[in-house]
């Protein structure tokens, strides 16, 4: 198992850029008014922003995915502080990002170039 | 239109193209923190769905109120990078809807296919969840 591994700060910055890089500009990442309206206690982050930071990590540390399958299980508020944690000897390359209260936000696995399907 | 959203499986929505440039995929891989000046990132293809038209009034044809839904899962399978200067066509339906909890929850799969002269990319399959107070 690899150590954890500390994503980039979510800040209001990065997800303000995301929304202008990716095109999704849902006002709960943006305008923390409709966020409360929401029901949340403020912006939060766009899932696939904390999908593409994991999917970075990864390729960083092994190699580039081709396949990737998540499922979003908590959102994750402007602010947070998020590790991933995966094992690298696990063939199904199954990883984990929890917050800084320890929870779990989004589970996955990928599958990495050079890697039969 | 249907009224039930069981009667939205195979929907097709409008296809759109998008010629891709260096530019938007240094300007997603940055922020992801993904190696730039080369290939795409692999959920580089939701910026492609993004730009689409019915992208934004995806929910409102279903009649679904965006307030209602969480993002539940989402997948990505490459079969050829994207890269600057291809004209990128993507293709979205509706894969699946599943109803749970006696309605009050239902999942709705939509599903992407993105390909370049008719030659495929890859897919993407994103699954939101649908809060239904009033079921």
């Amino acid at each position: 198992m690899h150590d954890p591994i500390a994503l980039p700060p979510i800040t209001q910055e990065r997800v303000n850029a995301y929304a202008a890089a990716s095109g999704d500009r849902n006002s709960i990442h943006l305008d923390p008014a409709a966020a409360r309206k929401a029901g949340f206690d403020g912006t939060i982050a766009h899932g696939m922003l904390i999908v593409g930071l994991a999917l970075s990590a990864i390729e960083n540390l092994m190699s580039r995915p081709r396949h990737s399958s998540c499922r979003f299980l908590a959102p994750v508020r402007v602010g947070a502080s998020l590790q991933l944690r995966i094992d690298a000897g696990d063939p199904l390359r199954r990883f984990v990002v929890e917050d800084d209260a320890g929870v779990k936000v989004l589970e996955g696995q990928v599958e990495l170039s050079g890697e039969s399907g | 239109m249907p009224s039930e959203l069981t009667e939205w499986v195979g929907h097709q929505f409008p296809e759109h193209s998008l010629t891709v440039t260096q530019k938007m995929i240094d300007a997603f891989a940055d922020v992801i923190d993904a190696p730039t000046g080369g290939n795409a990132p692999l959920s580089f293809p939701m910026r492609i769905d993004m730009n689409g038209p019915h992208a934004r009034n995806r929910l409102e044809t279903l009649g679904i109120p965006i307030g209602s839904v969480l993002h539940a899962e989402q997948r990505f399978q490459e079969i050829r990078a994207i890269t600057a200067g291809m004209t990128v066509t993507c293709s979205t339906s509706v894969r699946d809807v599943a109803v749970k909890k006696q309605g009050t929850l239902v999942l709705v799969t939509f599903q992407t296919g993105f390909a370049e002269n008719q030659r495929p990319l890859g897919e993407m399959q994103f699954t939101i969840a649908v809060r239904r107070a009033d079921a």
